[in-house]
């Protein structure tokens, strides 16, 4: 994280002044309601623009920072995706993250994030997600941080996952796509 | 450490430390040891390089050199001046001892006093977080031990974390050494080696179309020679 994209200061006050705010307390509350065993924290001090999953003591950390909170081109679904995806990284079974295994991997989490845990938000909350405007928020801020081929993918491989790519993880969202049966995925399961 | 938008400098610093102490074969031992094994037997037995004379920007860059098999970490130039910065001087000075501690507890004996010794595996991440130091601190609050946690398939594993307060990128560091200067008493960690192009087999192929394109060559030069005597 230490090498993140922030984001400008003006557009973190921008959507400062567009009552972001209670938005996003509005999706913390209904996550801490569906997910009451994890922990949800926004970070908005924190410019960087990213979100995180993370086991900390006996605690299991869902932290969104402020650069992605506050992006102007993330409305609710693209939140409700993202922060839906750091949870699948707690509670998803299947292929673990080569970086840290006491979590799922990358595609794991995007796959339970469509599935079940968009199922349990709506049975708890009825709060829905509309995967395809998700996704078209989303292209806009992952499109030039995660290309299909380039500097990321091509020194990325240990990681061994299609979803480093933008573009091959967004046509498995949108066609729900089990992990295990897309080509690329990593195959080192429980 | 599961960040929504992988970062690629970030990545490379974690995979390759996450490897160094993981419980993965490492190819290059003999003996088909895990790398964190190799690295106990190193530490305990060869040379303590969390003391105090070993430089925490010369370990790192030791530790993924062995990794690797040769390549710096992280390959952007920018980026690894400014992460080798942080670990020689930016840290606060509790922050480097944490960080000796810790994995000294890791990759020392195990005892009662000390589960971290018989950990499989080593996870290492950062987080953005208010600290209440106000500045960077080693999870939790510069600890000297390790937290020990259980994964999934019940295996015993440390987290190491660090925990950075300030909202803003690394400064760059464009005059830092690299690699950084070697620290008295250095012993060679087992080494992966890099995998050779195309291996053995690839060479001979190539070694064989060589031969036969001075065959041709040498037969055209001949009919040529043939051509201009006639």
């Amino acid at each position: 994280m230490l090498f993140c994209d922030h984001l400008s200061p003006q557009e973190v006050l921008e959507a400062k002044q567009t009552n972001r705010e209670d938005l996003l307390a509005g999706l913390v509350a209904d996550f801490r309601k569906t997910f009451p065993d994890l922990t949800f924290e926004l970070q908005l001090d924190f410019s960087i623009i990213n979100a995180q999953a993370l086991r900390l003591a006996n605690q299991q950390l869902v932290t969104i920072y402020g650069g992605l909170a506050l992006h102007p081109r993330l409305g609710p679904d693209g939140l409700t995706f993202i922060v839906l995806h750091e949870v699948g990284h707690h509670l998803a079974e299947g292929c673990r993250s080569k970086r840290d295994p006491s979590l799922a991997c990358e595609c794991a989490a995007d796959y339970w994030a469509v599935t079940t845990g968009m199922a349990d938000l709506r049975l708890r909350t009825d709060r829905s997600l509309r995967m395809q405007v998700a996704v078209e928020e989303l292209d806009a801020v992952l499109s030039p941080r995660q290309p299909s081929k380039g500097k990321y993918t091509k020194t990325n491989k240990s990681s061994g996952c299609w979803a480093g790519g933008w573009p091959s993880r967004r046509s498995a969202l949108l066609a729900r796509d089990r992990s295990p049966q897309t080509t690329g995925c990593c195959i080192s399961h429980i | 450490m599961g960040s929504f938008i992988n970062s690629q400098a970030d990545n490379e610093i974690c995979e390759a430390l996450n490897k160094r102490f993981s419980d993965d074969v490492d190819p290059s031992d003999a003996q088909n040891r895990t790398y964190i094994t190799v690295l106990r037997d190193h530490f305990q037995n060869r040379e303590n390089f969390l003391d105090g004379a070993h430089h925490l920007n010369r370990v790192f860059h030791r530790l993924a050199k062995s990794v690797t098999g040769g390549a710096s970490v992280p390959r952007n130039k920018q980026s690894r001046h400014r992460w080798l910065a942080l670990l020689r001087g930016t840290l606060p000075a509790a922050v480097m001892q944490a960080i000796r501690n810790q994995l000294t507890a890791i990759l020392t004996q195990a005892s009662a006093a000390n589960p971290a010794g018989s950990v499989n595996y080593v996870v290492f991440s950062t987080q953005h977080v208010p600290t209440r130091s106000g500045t960077f601190e080693l999870f939790d609050q510069n600890s000297p031990a390790p937290q020990v946690l259980t994964d999934a398939n019940q295996k015993a594993y440390c987290s190491v974390v660090l925990q950075c307060n300030v909202d803003a990128p690394l400064p760059d560091a464009p005059n830092e050494t690299d690699p950084p200067t070697a620290d008295p008493g250095e012993t060679t960690f087992a080494v992966r080696r890099r995998p050779q192009k195309g291996g053995k087999k690839a060479r001979k192929s190539v070694k064989k179309s060589s031969a036969k394109k001075k065959k041709i060559i040498t037969k055209k030069g001949k009919a040529k020679k043939a051509g201009k005597r006639k």
